[in-house]
């Protein structure tokens, strides 16, 4: 049987415009279409290099049907200066139905959960890359589409249920990467013994690789609360390190694609005049019997992630927010850890603050910290909107990390300066 | 993460006042007769027609700069009224870095104001905090307390009426209102109000410091569908900084807004 994953995005949007195309009425609908192009140019002050310098474009046409529903399909554009492949995806593509007291969503689509800014342990549905400083400065919040079936069904009490069918498994991008370093760094203390790194085996596409999950959302006493439950795939493989003695030894990183149950609750609300917000999952893997042995890069273990924040608006217009983000299992940077460790949880605080001080004059900063050890990364911008389509924006991060501290790795790559211009349309 | 809380924010303070001003325009658009009434007569006939009904509107909302620099968004607004007071929707119409955001708002029977955005580039809603309405609205002259306090002079100020004036065409009665709080960043307003249909057509609001710091000015008055009296341009002018707000009302509609709209499956759509 073929993977879903294999065909290509445009075959959805074939699909999408022969389902357009059979609608009564829909052709009468004018078609919206928005967009924005844009080009950001990112320079290491730590590494003296151009560290990115891309052009970007995002596009959507959205339509209404002629029965009551729409149909929404994004296109994304990627263009790097400084190397590197262009790349031109289909974003979200779906159609959506609406009926009585049911709306339904079937297509490519990102399903975005969870009450925190930035980080949502209980949005679990689509695979999404571990926190970077690139998504810090970008808002790379929403994960890759899936093709899935969403439906809801809304309660005269005013809450509601939500049932999703994810029908493939996307993982998550960047695992080879971390485990190609982490073999970097086994393959060092071994006296540069080669370390090779083994790709999972696909998830098979039998029926099993299906995905689903379900939420309630009520309001009580003011406060919408979220319970959701997630059966499918972790988007990162487990790993484990494999060591045969011999002459010559060998040594691999060996991989596998596990099930996974997630449960999560969130919470938002208000205090008095500020904002407040809760959430929380729990992962419990499959456990794998190889985790258990002493080369474990992954855990068996269930872990808890959880976020209390709040915000808060001044009579001046400065508006801060705070965020306690508790990961049992380990960092967000990266969801593996050193061959036989123990999973170290980590607790981080970020802050966020905003001021306007005119018309089309925007300041921003951002301040993530490691609680544990005391790593923090200072992000800060600057936005100008030289007309109401036009924006211009100037940045600068930097990493304030002790050697061997979480974030210390990151400062060739995060100590950056950014400038970019945004045209929407 | 940073962009994602920038637009977030932005669009926060943006709607949150986008839904107060189009609040201002329905409490400035109802009137009815009197002949010699108090100042706090004439409050209350302003508090009394304020707020009532349902219907819709299309708006567009013109930011002026001190330099001249124009911003503009279309808008559209729906209204209401429920046993605990009112149920609001504002949806963005364009341009298109905002359209499709809304944002929403529902008086629930405890007397408090839930508040919910929706953007579209985040795929769900997000609860808004009552402090996120102090900022300007969308960069415009409007704040919170100046939309809040025109919908509540009743109980926030003192009035005094002074001597009826002819402003412009209308034969006005004039006010005096002196904010009880002293926390109000006013130490004075002083209101113009049409005495044939109770439409406040001037309004000028003094600093703590007694300095003239913003005018609303209602203009193109004339009946809707309903025969309901109201401003189809309305300026607020800073007067430190230059820059003025315009509301141009585009389309009204007295017509009953389904309930649906007022429902976070409808901000989800």
């Amino acid at each position: 049987m073929r993977s879903l994953r294999s065909v290509p995005a445009w075959t959805w949007v074939a699909v999408l415009a022969l389902l357009l195309a059979m609608v009564p009425g829909a052709s009468a609908q004018q078609a919206t279409v928005r967009g924005n192009a844009g080009y950001q140019l990112a320079y290491g002050y730590e590494s003296g290099e151009i560290a990115e310098s891309v052009l970007n474009i995002e596009l959507s046409l959205e339509q209404r049907l002629g029965f009551d529903g729409k149909l929404h399909i994004g296109f994304d554009g990627l263009v790097p200066l400084n190397g590197g492949d262009a790349r031109f995806d289909v974003g979200e593509a779906y159609v959506d139905w609406y009926f009585d007291t049911t709306d339904w969503r079937v297509g490519r689509q990102v399903i975005n959960w969870g009450t925190a800014d930035g980080f949502n342990p209980t949005s679990v549905i689509n695979p999404r890359g571990a926190l970077s400083p690139a998504a810090l400065a970008k808002g790379e919040l929403e994960g890759e589409p899936v093709l899935a079936v969403q439906g809801s069904y809304y309660l005269p009490s005013g809450g509601s249920l939500t049932g999703v069918a994810v029908a493939e498994f996307v993982p998550a991008a960047g695992a080879d990467d971390m485990l190609a370093a982490i073999a970097a760094g086994v393959s060092a203390g071994l006296g540069g013994l080669p370390v090779d790194v083994e790709r999972p085996a696909p998830v098979p596409s039998d029926g099993s690789q299906i995905e689903w999950a379900v939420r309630g959302d009520w309001l009580v006493g003011n406060h919408n609360v979220y319970v959701s439950y997630f059966r499918g795939w972790d988007d990162y493989p487990a790993a484990w390190l494999e060591y045969t003695p011999g002459m010559p030894p060998v040594a691999k990183i060996a991989t596998q694609y596990r099930r996974v149950h997630e449960f999560g609750l969130a919470t938002a609300g208000t205090i008095g005049g500020a904002g407040f917000w809760t959430e929380l999952s729990y992962a419990v893997p499959e456990k794998l019997a190889v985790l258990d042995g002493p080369g474990a890069i992954s855990s068996n273990e269930g872990y808890v992630e959880a976020v209390v924040g709040a915000d808060y608006t001044f009579r001046n217009g400065v508006m801060v927010s705070g965020q306690v983000i508790y990961n049992g299992g380990g960092s967000l940077l990266m969801p593996y850890k050193e061959p036989g460790a123990a999973a170290q949880p980590q607790t981080y605080l970020l802050g966020i603050a905003r001021y306007s001080p005119e018309v089309g004059h925007n300041l921003e900063g951002i301040l993530l910290a490691n609680a544990t050890d005391g790593g923090i990364i200072a992000a800060g911008r600057y936005t100008y909107e030289m007309t109401q389509a036009v924006k211009l924006t100037a940045g600068l991060s930097h990493v304030m990390a002790d050697a061997g501290a979480e974030f210390a790795a990151l400062k060739s790559a995060a100590n950056l300066v950014t400038a970019g211009v945004e045209v929407s349309f | 993460m940073q962009n994602l809380t920038r637009i977030v924010q932005r669009r926060v303070t943006a709607v949150v006042r986008g839904s107060l001003a189009l609040v201002l325009l329905l409490t400035l658009a109802f009137g009815a007769g009197a002949q010699e009434l108090t100042a706090d007569e004439i409050l209350d006939e302003l508090e009394g027609t304020a707020f009532v009904g349902s219907g819709s509107a299309t708006i567009e909302l013109i930011t002026i700069n001190a330099r001249g620099q124009e911003r503009s968004n279309r808008l559209a607004f729906y209204r209401q009224e429920t046993a605990y007071g009112a149920n609001q929707l504002l949806e963005y119409l364009s341009p298109a870095d905002v359209a499709g955001t809304k944002f929403l708002t529902v008086d629930d029977e405890s007397g408090e104001t839930l508040m919910w955005l929706y953007l579209p580039a985040l795929g769900r809603e997000r609860r808004i905090a009552g402090s996120a309405t102090q900022d300007n609205f969308m960069g415009t002259d409007f704040t919170f307390e100046e939309i809040g306090s025109l919908g509540n002079f009743a109980t926030d100020f003192d009035a005094e009426r002074l001597a009826d004036e002819k402003y412009q065409d209308w034969d006005t009665y004039v006010l005096r209102l002196t904010p009880q709080s002293a926390d109000s960043k006013y130490s004075a307003v002083k209101m113009w109000v049409w005495k044939e249909h109770f439409v406040p057509v001037r309004v000028e609001f003094y600093n703590r410091q007694g300095k003239l710091d913003k005018v609303l000015i209602n203009e193109d008055l004339r009946p809707d569908a309903s025969g309901r009296w109201q401003p189809y341009l309305i300026t607020m002018r800073n007067e430190n900084t230059g820059s003025r707000t315009v509301i141009r009302v585009l389309e009204t509609s007295a017509e009953p807004v389904p309930d649906d709209y007022f429902t976070l499956r409808y901000l989800r759509r």
